[in-house]
């Protein structure tokens, strides 16, 4: 047993306004710079829809992630064994993105409205591209263009989640009183098996240790793109400007020192849970191995029960500090994922082991549920979940999100969510009758105490429930000398060289 | 096969064979230029001495060691640059450089002929020469190979330079090349990802593109 941690990020699906208010936060403090206007460490997505990149879920265009073939790991990127590809790829990758694929940053000329001559018509503000400096013709994409178009023929219809859905499902799509549509915020995954990681040519990408954050070492990155093209969410971005790739990254600044994610901080919806995970990290790649239907598993058994004395003895031993274990104890995260099973990864099929989990959105019952009764829901059902199927999001196209294809993961999770509502209910307006409400609990096999946990987590917490985040001990943690850290401070300097640091820790 | 489709097999066909003419057309130039310049110089060198009968002034040094100096087929061990960069001597096929005056009669100048020494080869201020040489100079050994050389060369006939047609040679390649790679990866992209994803979707949308 190889213990490690890891932070994660929870996404409560149901209360996600698409407000953008994470994206832009993240844009403020991190890529607001030259080079990086195009990028989005953090985007929020309609689905159905098209996605940033546009259809990044489609690995037969990207060909991002892992496959399993003849019982060994593989890159979909690179087909073959060894880097043999990745030599013949190495200065053009068919499967990378192009700035087409996200879209040209654009800015407006502003100052146009103030300095424009007097003149017979109104002063207008231009768009701009932020990559020639020119004006442009017309806008046709941007990070977020297929926003609330949940009907659009062209952009939701064409979502790969949509694969699998019967006709009358598809039909959704377009009848505006049947019309569905939620929102996903995305951030990068950092995986337990990071498919950017494997494909970097230069090895400048690494997933830390002591939190599980992954990142692009800009010192080493060589602009090879593998990343881009690897990572089947597409969260590496290559910055044009100054030649270096660049990702998400945590905002460690800010967990190192105990303090929320950027996004999750500024999250207006407070739909963002961030805590600590512990995993082992000897049974990753037979996780990621595992089949599909069974992929979500194995990923709740990866990872650790915090409260068990051996996995803590270990975990010890693996040199995890005490302020990690107490984190990891009351981990929302840990909650979620594995101690209520309400929440899931995103696309777990594409074989990264993601670590941010979303809660499926429950959605309102389809106007046809009872369509002999004119096409009205049925108040009088005696049957409690009956409708979980007939909900206006297809369980189908939850689980090609979030679950690898198994409705059984999505419908537990809401039946769950479900069976917490009846029960609040019960205790708010008192009209299911309280054997009733028990008996619904126990039907998806959650306890009273759990009940209130999910209620208490999801609808009320607060700032310190939702983020549970240890600080790191950098003192124990860094491979940089303590006693030369700060040297370069003040200056230009790249830091110490690399090779007399290796592998050693102060 | 629709007419769109045989307008693009046109194209490449008319690529592939502007390509296909373009380095052949290289090849038979340099072909046709190996065969032309060196001959004159080989066989005068050989009747050379029963035309004129004088007698080949001694000199110590290797005439095809020299040759090899002279061409660049082995280095100075200083390093410094071949003569045929910038000098003629009726040897190889495209001839030399025109930067400095065709040697092939050097060594029989009596002006040019006591210049042919390494002081004044290394010397700076030696006009050109001087800024390369200096840095980098050639030893009186090496010089002795060329001397030998030039006593060979000034036996034969002056034949031109043909720097124009070597100019030539390389752009006619490098374009024909050029075609060449084109074709065999032409719309690598597009071929694998059928353009943007922008376009895909437009396509299934059945619209003309987004923009």
């Amino acid at each position: 047993m190889d213990i490690r941690a890891q932070l994660s990020m929870s996404f409560h699906m149901d209360k996600c306004i698409g407000c953008h208010t994470c994206s832009v936060s993240c844009k403020n403090v991190w890529t607001s710079r030259r080079g990086a206007e195009y990028m989005w460490w953090n985007n929020v997505e309609t689905k159905p829809g098209a996605g940033y990149p546009l259809t990044w879920e489609d690995q037969e265009r990207y060909r991002g992630g892992w496959e399993v073939s003849g019982g060994s790991l593989r890159l979909k990127l690179l087909k073959g064994p060894g880097k043999i590809r990745t030599l013949a790829n190495i200065f053009f990758q068919p499967n990378l993105p192009t700035v087409d694929d996200y879209y040209e940053p654009f800015t407006y000329d502003y100052q146009n409205l103030f300095n424009a001559p007097a003149g017979d018509d109104q002063p207008t503000a231009r768009p701009k591209s932020l990559i020639t400096g020119e004006f442009m013709e017309k806008i046709v994409l941007g990070p977020n263009w297929d926003d609330d178009m949940a009907g659009s023929p062209l952009y939701a219809a064409n979502d790969p989640n949509l694969k699998g859905l019967s006709e009358s499902q598809k039909e959704m799509l377009t009848k505006f009183h049947k019309l569905f549509f939620f929102y996903l915020p995305r951030i990068c995954n950092h995986c337990l098996n990071p498919a950017c990681v494997a494909s970097c040519p230069s090895g400048a990408i690494y997933k830390r240790g002591e939190d599980g954050i992954v990142l692009i070492d800009q010192d080493t990155c060589r602009a090879w793109r593998f990343c881009v093209s690897a990572c089947p969410y597409k969260k590496p971005y290559y910055n044009w400007a100054n030649g270096k790739s660049e990702k998400c990254i945590f905002c460690y600044p800010r967990t190192e020192t105990g303090q929320p994610n950027a996004c999750a901080h500024a999250c207006t919806g407070r739909i963002r849970f961030v805590g600590a995970l512990l995993y082992d990290a000897d049974r990753i790649e037979d996780v990621a191995k595992t089949p599909d239907d069974r992929l979500v598993e194995a990923m709740r058994e990866i990872v650790l029960d915090p409260n068990d004395p051996r996995v803590i003895e270990e975990a010890r031993k693996a040199g995890i500090d005490e302020n990690w274990l107490r984190a990891a104890q009351q981990s929302p995260a840990y909650n979620l994922f594995k101690k209520w099973r309400i929440a899931m990864p995103n696309h777990p099929e594409f074989r990264t082991v993601p670590m941010n989990f979303y809660i499926p959105p429950l959605s309102p019952i389809l106007h046809n549920a009872k369509a002999e009764n004119g096409g009205t829901f049925d108040p009088e059902s005696t049957e409690f979940f009956n409708e979980i199927d007939k909900m206006r999001i297809p369980v189908r196209f939850l689980a090609n999100m979030l679950s690898a294809g198994n409705e059984q993961v999505v419908l537990e999770s809401l039946k769950k969510q479900m069976a917490v509502r009846i029960y609040i209910r019960q205790k708010r307006v008192g009209d299911i009758g309280d054997s009733k409400a028990k008996s619904v609990l126990s039907s998806v096999g959650l306890t009273p105490q759990d009940a209130e946990d999910i209620y208490r987590l999801t609808s009320l917490g607060t700032f310190q429930e939702r983020f549970v985040i240890p600080e790191t001990h950098r003192e124990h943690m860094t491979t940089v000398d303590p006693r030369t850290m700060y040297e370069k401070r003040g200056s230009v300097g790249f830091g110490p060289k690399k090779k007399e640091f290796l592998g050693r820790t102060w | 096969m629709d007419l769109k489709s045989c307008k693009r097999v046109f194209w490449k066909g008319l690529q592939l064979g502007l390509a296909a003419f373009l380095v052949t057309g290289a090849v038979v130039t340099v072909e046709a230029a190996d065969q032309a310049t060196p001959a004159p110089a080989v066989a005068t060198a050989e009747a050379a001495p029963a035309v004129e009968a004088a007698p080949v002034p001694a000199e110590p040094g290797d005439a095809r060691l020299g040759e090899l100096y002279f061409t660049g087929g082995k280095r100075f061990a200083s390093g410094a640059p071949p003569c045929i960069s910038c000098h003629s001597a009726s040897v190889g096929a495209l001839g030399g450089g025109v930067l400095g005056p065709n040697l092939t009669k050097v060594y029989a100048d009596e002006s040019k002929n006591p210049l042919i020494n390494s002081a004044w080869i290394n010397n700076p201020s030696t006009p050109v020469m001087g800024t390369v040489f200096s840095n980098r100079p050639v030893s009186d050994d090496e010089v002795g190979h060329l001397r030998a050389f030039f006593a060979k060369q000034s036996q034969g006939n002056v034949a031109p330079s043909s720097t124009g047609t070597f100019t030539i040679v390389g752009i006619g390649g490098f374009i024909g090349i050029l075609i060449l790679f084109n074709i065999i990866w032409s719309g690598r992209y597009r071929n694998r990802n059928k353009g943007t994803a922008h376009d895909a979707l437009w396509r299934n949308y059945g619209g003309k593109g987004g923009r």
